[in-house]
């Protein structure tokens, strides 16, 4: 065997090794991402309600609070569901919209006002008093999981109501106990896919005065 | 010599395994469940009763807006496109509600077929734009359900890989067959209003999020 065949035969097994590596990198990923109680792909991980806040700027931001999550207890403090004693929130950095027109339809899509992602943090605040009217109510608890959202549109169909399908990827999420459960949200895996239904704005009158809010209803569904 | 020879083996073998990581990079791997494309357009209802998809992709498997449109976003400046075979249209009534279905003039199956255009030019107006690119990949419309209400039309749809190859562009090598193999896509767009005889084009956005089967 001469040194060209040798060389050859070095290349092909160092760049065999590195295929490997990164195929075992892959899987180990896929490997660790697995779980949630064994939530499959597309199942339900959570539902939820809220607000997009548009400001004065035409920045939005989203609130909210979530109305379900599998294995975890009550999420409300006392009585029904409703912004004001749920113990599981959330709140988004803000977001500019750019809207791109399709004959009598609006697509929305988001770029992050700063950095150079949407945020969304989740709170657990056991003693909640969460008011749409002071967004900084949804973020006054403890912070326990941060997903990084992407991949969305909304497509909104004058004047009825917006669609949502949007990316929410995992970023951290630390333990908490809610009631006497232990809850890691990162136990759902990579993230989920967002899908809400949108009303019409609250306006004062006809015409759109900013500030004002959208209301939002929708489930995420757990990505593997 | 030897250790030399050795030496500029391994560095071309990690240039190699460097180059093949770069390339694989491209596009975001999405997880089974996850969002991997947004997509806007139209349905063009042909004055014979038959019907196409057409449109381009505003979000494709986390490519940044350089690599998905050669100018502003927007029809004319998208790189990857999206035509479907012809199909008809059924409705059928449920109270209230209208619910269709589509089924194919040709063959057994609609087909979605995916396009790289490097020379982008669509015009909605013309959809033979949306299909005069590279053929990337082509897609089984294997179940799909549409449901009008007050003002909305909304159509969930499934969609198979039948075929894929990978393309290149600017210099990045993009595998697009290797996204996902399955697909479940959901479609919104205004009430639909079918008048026989009438052309029509229809807008519509579209959500398609990985369904994969291995």
């Amino acid at each position: 065997m001469n040194s060209k065949s040798r060389s050859l035969i070095a290349v092909a097994l160092v760049a065999a090794t590195g295929c490997a590596a990164l195929l075992y990198f892959q899987q180990r990923t896929l490997a660790q991402s697995t779980g949630y109680g064994g939530r499959a792909a597309g199942a339900i991980a959570a539902q939820l309600a809220g607000r997009a806040l548009v400001s004065h700027d035409q920045s939005v931001q989203m609130v909210g609070y979530f109305t379900t999550v599998p294995g975890l207890p009550e999420l409300f403090h006392s009585g029904g569901p409703g912004e004001g004693n749920a113990c599981l929130t959330f709140r988004s950095s803000r977001f500019r919209v750019d809207p791109v027109g399709n004959g009598n339809l609006v697509h929305l899509f988001s770029s992050p006002v700063e950095g150079n992602s949407v945020l969304l943090d989740v709170y657990y605040d056991p003693s909640p008093d969460q008011d749409f009217a002071r967004p900084e109510t949804f973020s006054d608890g403890t912070k326990v999981a941060v997903f990084r959202v992407h991949s969305g549109m909304t497509t909104a169909i004058p004047p009825a109501y917006g669609v949502c399908y949007t990316s929410l990827e995992l970023v951290s999420a630390v333990d908490f106990e809610a009631g006497n459960v232990r809850v890691n949200i990162g136990g759902l895996g990579r993230g989920g896919t967002l899908n809400f239904l949108s009303s019409p704005p609250e306006l004062s009158g006809n015409a759109v005065q900013f500030p004002f809010a959208i209301p939002f209803g929708g489930s995420v569904s757990s990505v593997q | 010599m030897r250790l030399r020879s050795w030496i500029l083996a391994v560095s071309a073998g990690l240039v190699l395994t460097a180059a093949l990581i770069w390339a694989q990079a491209a596009f975001l791997r999405v997880g089974n469940g996850g969002v991997v494309a947004q997509s806007i357009g139209r349905l063009l209802i042909h004055a014979d009763g038959t019907s196409e998809i057409i449109g381009h992709f505003h979000v494709l498997a986390g490519l940044p807006q350089t690599l998905l449109f050669a100018r502003d976003p927007g029809e004319a400046s998208a790189y990857f496109t999206a035509r479907s075979t012809l199909f008809t249209i059924e409705p059928f009534q449920n109270g209230g509600l209208t619910h269709f279905r589509v089924r194919p003039v040709e063959g057994d199956f609609v087909r979605v077929r995916f396009y790289y255009d490097s020379t982008p030019d669509q015009d909605l107006s013309r959809p033979d734009t949306y299909s005069d690119g590279e053929l990337t990949s082509s897609w089984r419309w294997h179940s799909g359900h549409g449901t009008i209400t007050n003002g909305v039309s909304t159509f969930t749809g499934g969609l198979d890989l039948e075929s894929g190859g990978a393309i290149t562009h600017q210099g990045n090598l993009l595998e697009v067959a290797g996204i996902a193999n399955a697909v479940t896509i959901v479609l919104t767009g205004p009430a639909l209003q079918i008048r026989p005889g009438e052309e029509m084009s229809v807008a519509w956005g579209g959500t398609a999020i990985s369904s994969q089967t291995r």
